[in-house]
């Protein structure tokens, strides 16, 4: 199992007038080459911000990252000049964003779009470039896609567009894929598909990818490994069949109780399990426990220290001090 | 409980647009084409479906807010489309909604005191003293502080402002409230609270609701019986228990067997459809559905289904009995 993406003790702070915004505080991850992570949490819990930071496109000022390391095959990217990230982006990682209406440029045909990437890092002609486009864009299960590339934006649905976003993060084969909520913004049947599309150019092109959502259901149905953060935090990371089957940190099991099911929790009076409060302000972070506040298991020396992820069983890591011998 | 509340017939709702730019070709989007729909005393009805197919002009049509183009809509027996001026405010008590964005849904300039006691002060402008005991009461009954009241929207966090969305809704005692996508815009934790809410709600003050959604684990946790709509039309209409483990229209079956399942460990092969939901302005001849269909037969294409009962109170418009 070859490592394509480590991330060691990342920070990324935002200078604001209320104070220092922590908004990825510490965060380890491994990214194992052409697998799935998932990485699921609620807003505003750094998610996106760490997806950023990956990619090195947090708005600065007022965003900065404070320290750590990002690691792609063995290469720090934290200490690139924008000159080489910028052929790190787009050829070896490359980003689906959430929102399609907003990410693909409304006065440009999708063609171009598409080809534009691969001139910039595969140095071939604009001619070479659009038959290439033409031929992602049947990958991407576009129909009859030699008069689709001529469509502009706003000639396509949602479902499509989504689409031509993947056509471009793929044109290149990166190593690397990051997708942020990429399915959020679609119906489920169209969600349904852009999932199984992924998985199937995944396979084909053998790319990784970091799948990033708030959504625990894509998480179970999408995503080999799974990385749950809260408040800035990695707080639980395992493999996706073990943290579904035995989830050991109270805010997951807090929020897969909250979840309404198809299955069961039907009856007349059948309350879903809440976890009470909200997320604590990322500008004030408390001491001790980040969840304590919100977590029925508290005891003492979660006010006190906070704690620090360990490792319950083989491969799944957990930060609580309900698990190992604190207690 | 099984007396009728509101009853639907034969509602449609046109708009016409106009074409491309200075074109000026004509045409019209059916956005609800022909639907009919009891809601109960006392249950809750989710009316299901992805966007576009309408789900919330009907809504709209049912609190008046649209004029239908045709159909009649009647509210515990009576005809309200022919409701003006006092009557019309007088249904407009009984019918109350909840909408889905609560950060556009709340006036940024009226504290959240103002904005729950605004309906007292349109419908009940004579009651200047009770009106405050009334606002702090029902800010209780919905989890917020009265000291809040005098605190604007922004200062609100996206599930407190769905509350005082409800106590907004709940003021006027209503009997039936249309709930449009009220937990949408909720992180899950949040949304959970949201409709433990709602669904104490519902007993203590033996409200009706109609939950529009397009969540289907959503609407299966909080449903009496489920309508699922697909361009303009109920394609499916049954206990919510039988539609979502035996669904009978294959839209309905695509549309649940796309769900994401919380279980990595039964990651079942779905049916996945191919295609989108064809525009409602050139809706398909025939079953609305049948171009993405896998089931279909001969007669989908020129015959249009018609709603039917298949097992006692489970309703399907589909050519096969599947």
């Amino acid at each position: 199992m070859n490592t394509v993406l480590e991330i060691t003790d990342l920070r990324t702070h935002f200078d604001t007038e209320r104070g220092i915004v922590r908004a990825v505080d510490g965060v380890d991850l491994k990214a194992v080459s052409g697998q799935t992570l998932g990485v699921v949490g609620e807003s505003g819990c750094g998610k996106t911000v760490l997806a950023l930071s990956i990619m090195r496109l947090v708005p600065s000022p007022p965003g900065r990252i404070a320290g750590g390391s990002v690691l792609l095959n063995g290469r720090e990217l934290l200490d690139l000049s924008p000159e080489e990230m910028r052929h790190v982006r787009g050829r070896e990682i490359s980003m689906i964003f959430q929102e399609p209406m907003t990410s693909l440029n409304p006065v440009f045909r999708i063609g171009e779009q598409i080809a534009e990437v691969m001139q910039l890092h595969q140095n071939l002609s604009r001619r070479e470039a659009l038959a290439c486009s033409v031929e992602m864009l049947r990958k991407v299960g576009i129909s009859s896609p030699e008069t689709r590339v001529k469509d502009y934006p706003h000639q396509m649905s949602g479902g499509m567009r989504q689409r031509v976003m993947i056509a471009i993060a793929l044109a290149c084969r990166p190593r690397l894929m990051l997708a942020d909520e990429p399915t959020t913004a679609l119906d489920v049947t169209i969600q349904a598909q852009m999932l199984d599309l992924i998985g199937r150019l995944q396979s084909e092109t053998g790319t990784s990818v970091i799948l990033i959502t708030h959504d625990l259901g894509v998480i179970a149905e999408a995503t080999r490994d799974v990385a749950v953060m809260y408040a800035g935090q990695i707080v639980e990371c395992s493999p996706t069949r073990e943290l579904f089957s035995a989830p050991l940190h109270p805010y997951t099991v807090g929020l897969m109780g909250s979840m309404p099911g198809l299955g069961g929790s039907t009856g007349r009076n059948a309350l879903l399990s809440v976890i009470p409060g909200t997320v604590p302000s990322l500008c004030n972070i408390p001491t001790g426990c980040r969840f304590k506040d919100r977590c029925p298991d508290i005891f003492s020396t979660c006010r006190e220290k906070e704690p620090v992820m360990t490792e319950n069983s083989t491969g799944h890591f957990v930060r609580c001090w309900k698990y190992g011998d604190y207690r | 409980m099984n007396d009728t509340l509101l009853e639907i017939r034969g509602l449609k709702k046109y708009f016409p647009f106009r074409g491309g730019f200075l074109s000026g070709e004509r045409g019209t989007i059916r956005a609800v084409n022909g639907v009919d729909l009891e809601i109960l005393r006392g249950e809750t009805l989710g009316l299901v479906g992805e966007s576009g197919c309408g789900k919330t002009t009907l809504g709209r049509l049912i609190m008046r807010l649209e004029e239908p183009t045709d159909g009649s809509i009647r509210f515990a027996g009576e005809d309200i489309l022919t409701r003006k001026g006092a009557a019309l405010k007088g249904y407009r008590r009984m019918v109350q909604m909840i909408f889905q964005d609560p950060y556009s849904s709340l006036n940024p300039r009226k504290t959240a005191g103002g904005i729950i006691s605004e309906p007292l002060r349109i419908h009940y402008p004579e009651w200047r003293e009770k009106r405050k005991a009334k606002m702090t009461e029902l800010m209780a009954v919905v989890g917020l502080d009265e000291e809040q009241m005098t605190r604007y929207p922004h200062e609100f966090s996206g599930g407190q402002r769905q509350r005082i969305g409800i106590a907004r809704a709940l003021i006027l005692n209503p009997r039936l409230i249309i709930a449009d996508e009220p937990v949408s815009a909720l992180d899950v934790s949040i949304q959970a609270q949201i409709l433990n809410l709602m669904k104490r709600l519902q007993q203590d003050l033996a409200l009706t609701y109609l939950f529009i959604t397009h969540d289907l684990g959503v609407v299966r946790h909080m449903s009496d019986r489920i309508a699922v709509m697909y361009l303009g039309k109920i394609v499916e209409l049954g206990a919510g228990e039988a539609v979502c483990e035996r669904p009978a229209h294959p839209y309905t079956r695509a549309l649940i067997s796309a769900v994401p399942v919380i279980d990595p460990m039964s990651r079942n092969k779905r049916t996945i459809l191919t295609g989108e939901m064809p525009s409602p302005a050139a809706p398909p001849s025939g079953c609305s559905f049948h171009p993405r269909c896998p089931f279909r037969i001969e007669v989908c294409d020129r015959q249009e289904p018609i709603l039917r009962q298949q097992n006692p109170g489970h309703w399907v418009a589909c050519h096969r009995d599947i």
